[in-house]
């Protein structure tokens, strides 16, 4: 029995068990104290007894605050969000300014979204079920859904709020906004819709539009043209810009190119340029600081003669809609020679002579064969060029993936190529929309396979020839020349490289590198869009807002408001899309609020003043030139459009109210009230008072019969605007002085009076 | 403490003393009835000789699975490295942890996994516990793997303890299923995958099948996977069948063939040792011990077997009691303290929601089936079905076709038998490792020959070809030895090493694709 080591086991048992008690206790110790949401919840729970005390409650009810685990279980959701062990607070107004994870839940959004309704991570993502806070954040592996952190939180209000516009969280509707302007949708699905709006121009008169230097330099870089273009940069080779180029230039009008170069007169351009009030929508010149001035709604016309061509820039001006059906800019009639006169004036006015000459150094573009011809076809598809612009021999397949779930897309399913950034999907599309090659990867050379069907399969994706099915026969060797020939006709290698003599494996090899460094193997061909931070922040989040459709319950979704879009029928719809009043004005919510809205300008103003002012329209203010474009109405087409609009746009509730108690004005007081309140602080009386508001007695040089307020304004308008301004236009600077109804009544009477004799006259 | 002098106390205490009236007799007894509990309970006090321990250990029905005395040698650390001790403790230790999971568990595709993450977050000591449960299912596989090693290099499959390697074998394929049936339960992406490759391997008759064109009236593959999924995808009623096989039909299974297992030991003469052990000759146990244990001459004579005592000394046994007592107890809770441990520094992991729709790349088997995946990538019938069936049948067979009884209970059979598994093991390395940089570098058949019938690629897989290697090599050695133990030792040698590369290699070097990287770091994060 000595000889067996009793003793020693014994030791062995002993010190086991020590262990295994110690593990035990130290795992209920674990469980029972150290439970990361222990120390804020004592923290609250003081927190609460001294606001107690401090409210005179002495130890209320808040002493009593337990505790205890706490969780938002949302059973249609089937979610358990036990955030609120932590965030004790979030929904206590009186915790705003304690730290985190104690304080209110900033903004008033949880009125709106009660916690016990939505829970926590419905909006913040991460992982609601978990006790501490690094699982519970989801900064762990195995979470595909870690919390949102800044702005990226509005992502998901697009999960239920499925309009583009989301006041209470700007950046994504930015974004939204951005998604479309920039057109993702000529390329992506990025939403229900299967239609598309192509945001560049058409282009089936581009060879007769542009000159074919301009082209070239346009297609390598838009940018260096107009640096506030749409136009994303493709990062061609110089092969394949001619031969991008060499196509479109065969996309020509026969009738512009055989019609006279223009011979105008550069003084009559001038007028003519002015009556048009061209300026309201294009760029012109710089100020001081080298800012653009002008609009917006139209291209930059600073360097216009280094790109247009004169005969076309004619016959555009002449009838721009006949070129691009929905353009914003109205037609103005003119005729031959007012046409010639203006392109005269442009084409001499606005040169770039810098950008001309560089464009002189440049080497002629080698003649366009029809090979090249052919390639540049074949580039313009597979580029996606047709996603923006309209040409009528494309099809328009999409040239990138779909994006309609990309904010749900797992992580592992995204292809970061070799970048180091960190594995999730905003990061990913932040990166990609910012510099689009990164998650470029290189074509590795498969050891098992014949070298040059691994080349001719990995090339095929982005090859831009598609008409050969399958491999010429021959030797290895020629089969690789063959590939390197097409490749260099294709303009993605330089037509230059020659392969090495040597055995065939290690020309493959050398082919690969070659293709590999100019990344002619890479499927990625988003282009670059240069955009700012911010806006790739909104874009990201827009797109982060794009997931499953199925992922809440249908009693989440937020009722979409049905979009407005009100189309003017008749002759006035036929005369509205001539001039395209709706490019500056609106009406029931459609077309844009440059100039004032026509929605009730029935009920606003006057038949007769209308009428006249469509003729000769004017500045209401001294110090704004611009004002509405003189288009020379026929005397028949303004008063149809007047007429029109006294009929339509009214709103009856207007005169309704006025007629009501109509007699009971009196001029005198309304004009002891106008002086009172001070009214000429901002409004022109008589040559005399502010500039804020529009002038109550326009007085402008070139136009004497210009109308006086009595003139245009009707009576049931001006009562309501006084009574409240803001009623009738939501964003208006005129204050609401609250007059009483009798005051109103006075003012307005008053203000009725204020009539130009000159313009009663000839009435 | 009781003692000797307390049991005759207590047989005083039985009867009334006279003058006593019963009232006072209940309340003396009511005083003293902690005591007699405990006397009732244990029934003696610490044995003070050996006959006493022998009693101790005879009259417990747990211990007394232990003989009342036991070989020296069979107490030795080199004897049995404890092994099979630990993996009985892990056995236990994952009942009791399984019932206290299967409390919150629920065995839906829909709850799951989230009563998982409850089991994690909110129930007590849940995520400890089911931590325990983890790891020792894994150290479980370990420790039986070990023990089967042990058993053969010390010969102990051979007669008469043939059946108890059977019956080893048959656990060990039961603690590999109790082991994979429980991966599918956390329902994770792990487990869906994992289980979804174990299920396309229960299809994989079907290429044989296919292959012989008889698949429309005999589609073994199809039942197969039928029968193991209840469906034709891994869903709910997988699950459920999961469940079932791992809370109770193989436990239940397990338990009744440990029993088996254990008494064979006892029948089978104990555990196997060297004639060398035996260091007091029989001759001289004239003289005796003087306690020899009066039980042990009693139903052995009749029933059929061996006891540790039949042909040896009992001069070569010591007391199980303490001896056997607490070197089991030492072992168990120095296992059960390595557990906890683990348990308690190491989360086991939880990956995400199982997604039909997004395969893992790689989707791995658990560890212990990877070096199979490793022959399932060239073809799933043979790496999956084929290669381990014959391995297992061929292993039960050793002990009937290796009948040499010298040396048993020699490791390694002595240095003939050590040079043997050495240059077993380093011709194993040789032809694996030669194997897995060709088919790296070449690829298989499939590569070479797309056009290649499916019956061809069944058959010549690198699993096959190794099989046949290693057949060849153990006749060889046979042959050259003039020994069938020898030709077992190498045999046993090849395939235990060519698990653990294949095991290594296809946990280390498989990637996306099941393609070959230096290190997981290589992977391309797609």
């Amino acid at each position: 029995m000595e000889d067996y080591p009793v003793r020693r086991l014994k030791i062995l048992f002993l010190l086991s068990s020590l262990a295994c008690l110690a593990l035990l206790l130290m795992a209920a110790f674990e469980e029972n104290f150290t439970a990361g949401w222990r120390a804020p919840q004592i923290e609250f729970a003081a927190m609460l007894a001294e606001q107690a005390q401090e409210a005179g409650h002495g130890d209320g009810p808040s002493a009593a605050y337990p505790i205890e685990l706490r969780q938002v279980f949302l059973k249609d959701l089937n979610r358990v969000d036990r955030c609120v062990s932590c965030h004790t607070g979030i929904d206590n107004p009186a915790f705003q300014s304690a730290e985190q994870p104690l304080t209110t839940h900033p903004g008033n959004l949880l009125e709106s979204h009660p916690v016990d309704r939505f829970g926590c991570t419905i909006c913040h993502e991460g992982q609601g079920r978990a006790t501490n806070k690094a699982e519970a954040h989801g900064r762990v592996p195995f979470w595909d859904e870690p919390l949102l952190v800044g702005d990226l939180v509005q992502s998901r209000c697009a999960k239920c709020h499925h309009e583009s516009e989301v006041p209470e969280a700007p950046v994504l509707s930015r974004g939204q906004h951005l998604v479309s302007a920039l057109g993702c949708a000529g390329c992506h699905q990025v939403g229900q819709s299967t239609s598309v709006t192509k945001v560049g121009p058409p282009l089936p008169v581009i060879g007769s539009k542009v000159t074919r230097k301009w082209l070239g330099s346009w297609l390598t870089n838009p940018k260096s043209y107009l640096p506030n273009t749409k136009m994303p940069r493709y990062d061609l080779s110089a092969e394949a810009v001619d031969s991008l180029a060499a196509y479109l230039m065969t996309q020509r009008d026969s009738a512009i190119d055989a019609s006279p170069e223009p011979a105008g007169d550069t003084a009559t351009g001038t007028s003519i340029f002015r009556e048009a009030q061209c300026i309201v929508c294009h760029v012109t010149k710089e100020d001081a600081h080298g800012n653009p001035v002008g609009g917006v709604l139209g291209p930059d016309l600073r360097k216009i003669s280094n790109k247009a061509n004169p005969r076309w820039l004619v016959a555009f001006l002449k009838n721009p809609h006949a070129f691009t059906p929905d353009t914003k800019m109205p037609r103005y009639d003119f005729n031959d020679q007012q046409a010639a006169d203006l392109a005269t004036f442009m084409l001499e006015e606005w040169v770039d002579l810098d950008l001309k000459d560089k464009e002189a150094e440049q080497p002629t573009p080698p003649p366009a064969t029809p090979e090249r011809i052919q390639q540049g076809q074949l580039l313009f598809k597979e580029l996606g060029c047709a996603g923006c612009h309209d040409l009528s021999s494309n099809d328009a397949k999409l040239a990138g993936p779909d994006l309609v779930r990309i904010g749900t897309k797992p992580v592992h399913e995204l292809d970061f190529g070799n970048t180091h950034i960190r594995r999730s999907t905003p990061d990913f599309l932040y990166t990609k929309l910012k510099t689009p090659k990164a998650f470029r990867r290189d074509m590795q050379l498969p050891t098992w396979q014949k070298p040059v069907e691994a080349i001719w399969q990995n090339l095929r994706p982005s090859a831009l020839f598609a008409d050969v099915a399958t491999l010429p026969e021959g030797s290895e060797a020629q089969q690789l020349a063959w590939i390197l020939a097409r490749a260099q006709g294709a303009g993605i290698l330089a037509a230059d490289l020659k392969l090495p003599e040597s055995p065939p494996l290690s020309q493959a090899e050398w082919l690969t590198r070659n293709l590999n460094a100019i990344g002619a193997l890479s499927p990625l061909k988003m282009p670059t869009f240069d955009l700012s931070d911010e806006d790739v922040e909104a874009v990201t989040i827009a797109l982060m807002g794009r997931g499953e459709p199925t992922a809440l319950p249908k009693q989440y979704d937020v009722a979409q408001t049905p979009t407005i879009s009100f189309a003017p029928q008749d002759s006035f719809g036929v005369l509205e899309r001539r001039y395209r009043c709706l490019s500056c004005h609106s009406i029931r919510g459609s077309g844009v609020r440059q100039a004032s809205d026509l929605t009730y300008e029935g009920s606003r103003v006057n038949r007769e003043w209308l009428a006249h002012y469509l003729i000769m329209p004017y500045s209401m203010r001294r110090t704004l030139t611009i004002a509405m474009p003189i288009f020379h109405f026929a005397q028949a087409d303004s008063q149809l459009m007047a007429e029109y609009m006294s009929l339509v746009f009214v709103d009856t509730r207007l005169d309704e109210e006025w007629q009501r108690d109509k007699d009971r004005a009196d001029v005198q007081r309304g004009q002891a009230l106008f002086d009172a309140k001070g009214c000429i602080a901002c409004h022109q009386l008589n040559g005399k008072g502010g500039d804020v508001g529009p002038s109550l007695t326009t007085q402008v040089p070139e136009f004497p019969q210009g109308t006086w307020v009595g003139d245009k304004l009707k009576p049931g308008w001006i009562y309501k605007w006084l009574r409240s301004p803001q009623s009738l236009v939501p964003d208006t600077l005129e204050p609401n002085l609250g007059l009483t109804e009798q005051e109103a009544l006075d003012v307005t009477a008053f203000i009725l009076a204020l009539k130009n004799p000159e313009f009663q006259d000839k009435k | 403490m009781p003692t000797e002098t307390s049991r005759s106390e207590t047989t005083v205490e039985q009867t009334p003393a006279a003058g006593i009236s019963a009232l006072r007799q209940l309340f003396r007894n009511l005083r003293t009835t902690p005591r007699q509990f405990r006397g009732s309970l244990i029934r003696h006090g610490r044995p003070t000789s050996d006959r006493a321990a022998s009693e101790a250990v005879f009259g417990n029905l747990f211990i007394h699975i232990l003989p009342t005395r036991i070989h020296r040698y069979s107490l030795r650390i080199r004897a049995t490295l404890g092994l099979g001790v630990i993996t009985l403790v892990l056995f236990f230790l994952l009942v009791l942890t399984g019932i206290a999971l299967m409390v919150y568990y629920k065995p839906s595709t829909d709850q799951a996994y989230d009563s998982m993450k409850e089991i994690w977050y909110v129930v007590p000591t849940g995520r400890f516990v089911r931590n325990i449960h983890r790891w020792s299912a894994h150290a479980m596989v370990v420790c039986v793997i070990l023990h089967m090693a042990r058993a053969f290099y010390t010969g102990a499959y051979k007669a008469p303890r043939q059946f108890n390697w059977v019956v080893g074998m048959m656990l060990f394929v039961l603690t590999l299923g109790l082991s994979f049936t429980g991966y599918l339960l956390p329902w994770d992406q792990l487990a869906y995958w994992a289980v979804t490759i174990g299920s396309e391997i229960a299809h994989s008759p079907r290429e044989v099948t296919d292959g012989l064109g008889v698949t429309s009236w005999l589609d073994i593959g199809g039942f197969l996977k039928r029968l193991l999924l209840g469906a034709n995808n891994v869903g709910q009623e997988a699950l459920i069948r999961f469940y079932v096989l791992h809370v109770m039909v193989l436990p239940l299974v397990t338990t009744i063939l440990l029993a088996v297992h254990f008494w064979r030991i006892r029948k089978d003469g104990g555990l196997t040792r060297p004639p060398s052990a035996d260091l007091i000759p029989l001759a001289t146990t004239a003289a005796g011990p003087a306690t020899s244990p009066q039980k042990t001459y009693g139903l052995m004579a009749v029933v059929r077997g061996r006891t540790p005592l039949v042909d040896r000394s009992i001069a070569n046994t010591i007391p199980t009691h303490p001896n056997a007592l607490y070197a089991i107890a030492a072992l168990s809770m120095f296992t059960l303290a390595m557990m906890l441990a683990l348990g308690y520094f190491f989360d086991a992991p939880l990956k995400e929601l199982a997604n039909p729709a997004v395969p893992e790349n790689p989707a791995k088997a658990p560890w212990y089936f990877l070096g199979l995946q490793e022959l399932v990538s060239y073809s799933a019938f043979t790496g999956g079905l084929g290669i381990p069936a014959l391995v297992v049948l061929g292993l039960m067979l050793v002990p009937y076709l290796d009948r040499e009884t010298a040396n048993a209970g020699v490791w390694f059979d002595g240095p003939r038998g050590r040079l043997v598994c050495l240059a077993s093991a380093l011709f194993t390395v040789l032809v694996v490792i030669s194997t897995l940089i060709f088919t790296v570098q070449y690829g298989w058949l499939r590569n070479w020959y797309p056009q290649i019938p499916q019956v061809v690629i069944t058959l010549v897989n690198p699993g096959m070809m190794f099989l046949a290697i290693f057949m060849a090599w153990s006749f060889a050695v046979t042959w050259l030895t003039n020994s069938t133990r020898m030709g077992a030792l190498a045999v046993f040698t090849c395939f235990l090493v060519s698990f653990a590369i294949l095991t290594y290699f296809a946990t280390v070097h498989r990637g996306p694709n099941w393609g070959f990287y230096w290190s997981p770091s290589e992977w391309p994060t797609h």
